[in-house]
């Protein structure tokens, strides 16, 4: 027994110690709240990756009603931008290599006067495609205009031409409904994400610095020659980061469900719990990254380039997991933030409680117990 | 000529510690090369997009209707003879839509009444729904049209002798429509941004920290020497490492097209260093050590990348957020090099943001100096 409170009181002279130094440095405490707070806010503002407003440009060589109708069709779709009227193709295509435009549409001399004559006529579309997966849905849009655009052609000829079919009629009948999201909107599956993405990176950034400053300052020689053992060291320096993570958690968590009117219809308890546990894992990366490298210019660099671009991308807040390439469904399984995204859009969205998030906690419990084992396993071959 | 010589070696100095720091070379050259190779295999098209089909009507037409959700865009996952797991399936993400076609959906198309078909969405992923809404919608509007064309009695070809409009669409730079493509490159350039804020940020700072800059100082050395030493390191190993990435990654493992010349590329990177290592000297005169370097880099770095367009295009920012990117020296380096990338454009197209980069670049970087001389000086 007694042991143990020596082990517990060395984890608290631990983090006590850290506590100080951290509280000594305002612009250390000012920044590590404010700059998840900046970066949650910028990502939940302006962060879309909603297809609107595309801008495009023509050039008309028929100019004749038909043409400019087709033209309309595009300007009432709500989707489209127009930059301008062009008066040559060279122009249309000038427009596209500057990146001014993502779209370009030629309409040929004899437009109108082929369509009145019954016959089909042809019209060019260029798409930009710099960035292909929005090229593949503006072309989805741009096939869509046109569709409907000849939807009305056709049923115009039929009533014309065939008296007594029905023009009007549509076969099939599609009749979509939206669970959890009925509105579809993309804050309730955004927000959170990134609130989760947060606090991904800061725990991890943190205590990499922490430890590496150490190393690298000699300062830690103070711990060799001490009692603490490297759990007690460890852990005691990680309590700070995760209790400063769980207040910006609560921070964002507010702002989530007031500011951003975001729904939580789960069990806030879990999520706290599953928080703690994510947080944890987040600062395992970092101790993990502090204890294989010497210096802090590359704990720094490593635990950015580590956590903020594969947090990002491949943990199916971005696109969803089952659309990746193999190679990176096996990152995307190893990493805390795919099943912590998880766990967030159960708890949200879809109110369910701790029954349906046994694979996700397991997931983070294992991560957590193979990095913390690491960062130790590594931390003590440094000291011997 | 005596000032030359000092940068020389001091220089020979920055390298010669960069160097010895192999976790930090490592680093750099995996965010050049394997970070990007494998963001490659990421799409924001839809791929693979998790259905399940509750085929009540087992009819030769529901299922050649459900047929023409095809891959790769759509994975029937499951085949469902009730509506009763349904629920289960949604909330446990096992798919992400389950289209139910209900009993006598031929015999509706048979006999011309409308059939419905019913298909519930997983809404958590708002985007991917609404992507995927629209294949099908598009899907349901062709497949109305052949039953249609069928009920008038008309061949598919005699809509040639239809008002109709076919359009002609061109894909340009990316025919194929290659999407690691633009991943490759964009996550090569956001690593290349990264490392060059970050480094000219840390090498000065780690200077300060442990007060080998007060050392430098009582040598005959200038500030602006040692400041530039520090720079043109940083300068030397980006284009290096820019080097590695295009060549060994963008044009070889993944084979991208580079459209336009990398002479020019390196130009504009190090134009784009120039802005950078600015806001680096500025950053390090704020902060005392690298804990608060890191956070002060990030709180400039993340709104950087941000307003980039690099994860969200201009059009689709909140107006304000337009606004802003113009002040964003990444805003200019991203355009000009996606357009090297992939359309070839040279000075002649480019001229107009090179030059703002450039005037950003001399605004930054001065601001940058003149604070690093009053603080060490």
């Amino acid at each position: 027994m007694s042991r143990l409170r020596i082990a517990a009181g060395n984890i608290v002279a631990v983090a006590w110690r850290e506590f100080r130094e951290f509280v000594s440095s305002p612009l250390l405490i000012t920044l590590s709240i404010i700059s998840p707070l900046l970066m949650f806010m910028l990502f939940c503002y302006g962060f879309s990756l909603d297809v609107r407003n595309m801008p495009f440009s023509y050039v008309d060589f028929c100019r004749q009603t038909a043409s400019r109708q087709y033209i309309d069709s595009f300007l009432a779709s709500g989707f489209f931008d127009l930059v301008g009227e062009r008066l040559s193709l060279d122009e249309v295509r000038h427009d596209l290599l500057i990146d001014r435009t993502r779209v370009g549409i030629v309409i040929p001399e004899d437009f109108s006067r082929r369509l009145a004559r019954d016959r089909n006529a042809e019209v060019q579309i260029l798409i930009n495609g710099t960035n292909a997966s929005r090229a593949v849905i503006v072309k989805g849009y741009v096939e869509g205009m046109n569709a409907q655009f000849n939807t009305n052609l056709v049923r115009e000829f039929i009533r014309k031409n065939y008296a007594g079919m029905d023009a009007e009629f549509e076969p099939l009948s599609l009749l979509p409904t939206t669970w959890f999201n009925p509105s579809l909107d993309s804050n309730n599956n955004l927000v959170p994400g990134v609130l989760g993405f947060c606090i991904f990176l800061f725990p991890a950034m943190m205590t990499a610095i922490a430890l590496s400053k150490e190393k690298e300052t000699g300062m830690i020689f103070n711990v060799y020659t001490s009692p603490l053992s490297k759990f007690q060291y460890l852990f005691g320096k990680t309590l700070l980061y995760l209790a400063v993570s769980m207040v910006i958690f609560m921070v964002l968590f507010a702002i989530t469900i007031w500011h951003f009117g975001v729904p939580f219809r789960g069990e806030f308890l879990t999520l706290l719990v599953l928080t703690l546990l994510y947080v944890a894992c987040a600062a395992g990366v970092g101790l993990f990254i502090a204890a294989l490298v010497r210096t802090q210019v590359a704990a720094l660099l490593i635990s950015m380039i580590a956590t903020f671009l594969p947090a990002f991308l491949y943990s199916g807040f971005f696109m969803p997991v089952e659309s990746m390439g193999p190679d990176a469904q096996i990152i995307s399984a190893i990493l805390p933030p795919t099943y912590y995204f998880s766990i967030l859009r159960l708890s949200f969205l879809k109110g369910v409680g701790w029954a349906y998030m046994l694979p996700q906690t397991a997931g983070l419990a294992v991560f957590a117990v193979a990095i913390f084992a690491l960062a130790m396993f590594f931390f003590k071959k440094r000291i011997g | 000529m005596m000032t030359f010589k000092r940068i020389i070696s001091l220089m020979r100095k920055e390298f010669r510690q960069l160097f010895r720091n192999f976790a930090l070379i490592g680093i750099i050259i995996y965010a050049v090369t394997l970070d990007p190779y494998t963001a490659g295999e990421l799409t924001l098209d839809l791929r693979e997009y998790s259905i399940a089909v509750a085929d009540m009507d087992k009819s030769v037409a529901s299922a050649e209707f459900a047929a023409r959700l095809r891959e790769p865009f759509f994975n029937i996952k499951r085949r469902i003879h009730s509506t009763a797991p349904m629920e289960d399936m949604l909330i446990d993400g096992d798919v992400a839509m389950v289209m139910v076609i209900p009993e006598g959906f031929e015999r509706n198309l048979t006999a011309r009444e409308q059939a419905p078909v019913q298909m519930v969405f997983d809404g958590t992923n708002a985007n991917s729904a609404t992507i995927a809404l629209s294949y099908i919608a598009g899907i349901a509007a062709e497949y109305s049209e052949s039953v249609m064309l069928e009920r008038w009695r008309l061949s598919p070809d005699s809509l040639d002798n239809f008002p109709y409009v076919r359009d002609q669409t061109r894909v340009l730079f990316n025919p194929n429509l290659n999407d690691s493509w633009f991943m490759v490159v964009s996550e090569f350039l956001t690593a290349l941004t990264m490392i060059a804020i970050l480094l000219p940020a840390a090498l000065t700072v780690y200077e300060k920290q442990f007060g080998t800059m007060e050392q430098l100082m009582v040598t005959p050395l200038r500030v602006y020497e040692i400041m530039l030493a520090k720079i043109l390191t940083t300068a030397v190993v980006i284009i290096l490492a820019s080097y590695l990435g295009i060549y060994s990654v963008i044009i070889g493992a993944k084979g991208i097209p580079m459209r336009g010349s990398i002479l020019y590329f390196t130009l504009v990177t190090a134009v784009f260093l120039f802005a950078s290592s600015g806001l680096g000297l500025l950053i390090a005169t704020v902060t005392k050590n690298l804990s608060e370097t890191i956070l002060v880099t990030f709180i400039v770095l993340v709104p950087i990348m941000f307003l980039s367009g690099t994860w969200t295009p201009p059009e689709a920012m909140p107006d304000w957020m337009r606004a802003l990117i113009y002040f964003s020296p990444l805003t200019y380096y991203l355009d000009i090099s996606y357009g090297i990338f992939f359309r070839g454009v040279g000075l002649a197209e480019t001229w107009i943001p090179l030059s703002l980069l450039l005037g950003l670049g001399v605004l930054i970087f001065t601001l940058g100096a003149l604070r690093f001389r009053k603080k060490f000086a």
